[in-house]
């Protein structure tokens, strides 16, 4: 092997309760290479990064960081010290403080007895620049920053601490084009430096812009390493190897007959959303496209009464409807499946059951409820919906994010509203539940409900919407009719366009 | 992926095998071979006076205790239930010491107490401050008030209040009985209403439960105001029990509750908690002084043992849910 290999992984295994969760795991990682690692979740990713960032102790195996073979024990400190820094999905910077200040976290840069802020200022500028952020204060309190400007922070945070490989899991979930785009280029200069990364992501498009390799696992096992160097990236067998049957990233949705007008909104103000109108057809799904931060989650949250509405009117069914909080929004017959599960969508550490009839609980107006009632129908749901679980009575933070999602679904569609507004309903899920999520709405329009989808990932928008509403700067800038639909236009109007 | 999982074959478990998988299970046996330990080692422990005697002591803390494991699972806390007991006890003493009857006393009690729990409840559900330090508050208010109130002596109301000791069926006091009906109660408002289940929605997310469309802060007035019902029905108990309004009869009341709670496996983040648990918390915490009591161990060294209890079955819960 070349000297240059900064990680080498040979024969990992792992096994919890005598299940094999990872098995015989070879990977390798040079200096100044981006080697992404691809799979459906599940697949063992978030086991790989345990074991690298010192979390788990593999069972068997051998672990070669710089040279130097990892005798004994690999502690989370002892990852940390060989140079091994980690990005979670989860932002875990410390959100009372200052950008500065959480670079420098227990490496303040101290004039004799007290911390110079003028330096560390200077300097966080100086490594924000390198990594090619310009638009972030170093004295700005972390909390007030977007998530993907958290994000940046996290990785000048780890080139702060000196790392020699970096590994991003899911580094652009939420993020928008234009901020993947800056991420990317990050990812680029990392590389130049002969950082190695470790590039973990479900958006196939990312990992064909940057791998050097890329590795398909399943089921704990490797199963393939491309390298671009000797071939060509084949999108096909990738995603062929990662679901380990055909595929494509463009799912086929049926078409479904297009009603009348059952939602209309007319000149919606309020924080965040600007003069918004337009109308929504029973049967019909209108994608809401934009950058993230363009207001769309806003406007989610306007309709649904989460915030107040300055002005404007919003009629169901020819009838105006007044919405002050969500329960109005759900009596008016509106369901919403929020951004992010677990922070605002689900009751994590409760039963299955609990989170599944607690809107119906609402709506039905019913003051008793017998258990067995919630277990029967939450039963009826997770068939439906194919919820992999043990039964109603599991509690919903041992359920993998699709599954999680599901039960989201769930919590809605029984209730049985007319209008479903789904915010990044396929966010953080794999290839296979995605497609499972595509076919529950699609059948949802055939049963006549309509669906306002926000949603950044490109190719869902275009395979799902009838139509699309792009937004920008929290006001809808255009409308492009099913036809005319591609991920340019989209991104042209995003970006820059403003002509209507 | 699990082949059974796969296949969907899912039936509710019968109610037997729910029972053994609670947690609650090992909290009843724990408490049984507790019992027959402690009965063997001291045979005047496990007699049916020393048992009757236990029942009326558990009935005031456990009635405290099924207000604040509500409160916990939802997410709140109250401290100040110790001293709110104080204080109201000595407003109905005041009115009852000169008149015959004691019905208006009781009235304008009960009355106080839930006026100053919803005023509290006010606070926490429409502002942002911490129940944690707003009860703290109050808690310091009621010990004032209830000394300004008796001008820090006592008012005796001997064989005025004592019909929930007086009137007995099978030896047991009618304290026991309410006490037992308040348990079933609000076991079966958990269970059986909309009630119960948004009580836990609101203490494990409570943003995720103002998105499904529960009226969070509303419930959490609710639930305060409930609280203070509780706690105005245990001073009532207490009085007829002590038959004097004192600004130091309800002194440390409040921890006890909390612990009842917690080692009935109610958890301060929210989200979790039962009845039943807090019912045999109650019961262990009781029995646990009474025993070393009759052991002969000093009230001091009791202090040390129940505050490990507490801790061990922290602990204990924290192993068994490592993964959540």
């Amino acid at each position: 092997m070349s000297d240059n290999n900064l990680l080498e992984i040979t024969n990992v295994s792992k096994s919890f309760f005598g299940v094999t969760v990872f098995a015989d795991f070879d990977f390798i990682i040079k200096s100044g290479e981006v080697h992404c690692l691809c799979g459906e979740n599940g697949a063992g990713k978030s086991t790989f990064i345990k074991i690298l960032s010192g979390a788990y102790q593999p069972d068997t195996g051998e672990i070669v960081i710089d040279g130097k073979k990892v005798e004994g024990k690999l502690s989370p400190a002892l990852s940390m010290e060989l140079g091994i820094e980690t990005i979670y999905q989860e932002h875990t910077l410390m959100r009372n403080m200052t950008v500065m200040e959480n670079l420098f976290v227990g490496k303040e840069i101290t004039n004799r007895l007290i911390v110079d802020r003028r330096e560390m200022n200077r300097r966080t500028r100086e490594i924000l620049k390198s990594i090619g952020v310009t638009n972030i204060d170093p004295s700005t309190v972390v909390r007030n920053l977007g998530p993907a400007q958290q994000k940046f922070v996290e990785i000048a945070k780890a080139f702060v601490k000196e790392a020699k490989i970096i590994i991003m899991d899911e580094p652009t979930a939420s993020f928008g084009a234009h901020e993947i785009d800056q991420l990317l280029n990050m990812v680029a200069t990392l590389k130049q430096s002969g950082i190695g990364i470790i590039y973990i992501s479900h958006h196939l498009e990312e990992v064909f812009r940057i791998a050097d390799r890329v590795t398909v696992i399943r089921d704990g096992r490797k199963i393939r390493t491309y390298d671009r160097a000797v071939e060509k990236l084949d999108e096909a067998a990738i995603i062929k190897d990662m679901v380990g049957r055909d595929a494509s990233l463009f799912y086929a949705r049926d078409e479904v007959e297009i009603g009348d007008v059952i939602m209309e909104v007319k000149n919606l103000s309020g924080p965040g959303v600007n003069d918004v109108s337009f109308n929504l057809h029973k049967g019909e799904i209108l994608g809401f496209a934009g950058l993230v931060g363009a207001g769309r989650t806003e406007l989610a949250e306007l309709l649904f009464g989460r915030r107040k509405a300055k002005s404007g009117e919003v009629f169901i069914n020819g009838k105006k409807i007044k919405v002050k909080t969500p329960k109005d929004a759900i009596e008016a017959g509106m369901c919403m499946v929020t951004e992010d599960r677990q922070l605002t969508g689900l009751f994590i550490r409760q039963k299955i059951s609990l989170n599944a009839i607690i809107a119906q609980t609402v709506k039905r107006g019913k003051k008793f409820i017998n258990p067995k009632f919630d277990w029967t129908i939450t039963k009826k749901y997770i068939d439906k919906l194919r919820v992999k679980c043990k039964g109603p009575d599991q509690k919903v933070c041992y359920l993998s994010g699709g599954n999680q999602q599901k039960i989201a679904f769930c919590k809605w569609f029984i209730t049985d509203g007319e209008v479903f507004i789904f915010d990044e309903p396929t966010r953080g899920v794999d290839i296979g539940a995605k497609e499972e999520i595509y076919h529950l709405m699609v059948q949802l329009c055939r049963e006549g409900k309509s669906i306002l989808m926000i949603s950044s990932d490109m190719p869902e928008v275009i395979a799902m919407s009838d139509r699309v509403m792009i937004m920008k700067n929290n006001g809808i800038i255009a409308e492009i009719q099913k036809q005319e639909l591609d991920s340019e236009t989209i991104l042209q109007y995003a970006l820059g366009g403003s002509v209507k | 992926m699990n082949k059974v999982q796969n296949e969907m074959r899912m039936e509710r478990a019968p109610l037997g095998k729910r029972f053994i998988s609670s947690d609650n299970t090992y909290l009843l046996f724990g408490l049984i071979i507790f019992i027959v330990i402690v009965g063997l080692i001291a045979p005047n422990f496990a007699t049916p006076f020393n048992f009757s005697i236990l029942m009326e002591q558990f009935a005031v803390p456990g009635i405290m205790a099924i207000g604040m494991c509500m409160l916990m699972i939802s997410g709140g806390i109250d401290l100040s239930v110790g001293q709110q007991l104080s204080f109201v006890s000595c407003v109905m003493a005041l009115i009852v010491k000169d008149m015959d009857t004691a019905i208006p006393g009781v009235a304008i009690g009960v009355g106080v107490a839930i006026a100053g729990s919803f005023g509290m409840g006010l606070l926490i559900s429409r502002t942002k401050m911490e129940p944690f330090i707003v009860s703290l508050g109050f808690m310091a208010i009621y010990k004032g008030l209830a000394n300004i109130t008796t001008n820090g002596a006592e008012y005796p109301i001997p064989g005025k209040m004592g019909f929930a000791t007086d009137i007995r069926w099978a030896t047991l006091p009618l304290m026991v009985y309410i006490m037992i009906a308040v348990v079933i109660v609000f076991f079966l408002i958990i269970r059986f209403t909309r009630f119960g289940r948004w009580l836990y929605a609101v203490g494990d997310n409570p943003e995720a439960a103002f998105l499904s469309g529960i009226n969070v802060k509303n419930f959490k007035l609710s639930m305060y105001t409930i609280n203070g019902a509780l706690v105005a029905l245990a001073t009532v108990l207490m009085l007829s029990r002590n038959e004097v309004g004192n600004p130091n009869l309800g002194v440390d009341l409040e921890m006890r509750a909390i612990a009842s709670a917690v080692v009935g496996g109610t958890a301060l983040a929210g989200g979790k908690g039962n009845i039943i648990g807090t019912f045999l918390g109650t019961i262990w915490m009781g029995i646990i002084s009474n025993a070393l009591n009759i052991i002969g161990l000093s009230s001091f060294f009791q202090y040390v043992v129940t505050g490990c209890i507490i801790i061990g079955a922290v602990l204990m819960n924290q192993i068994r849910y490592k993964n959540e």
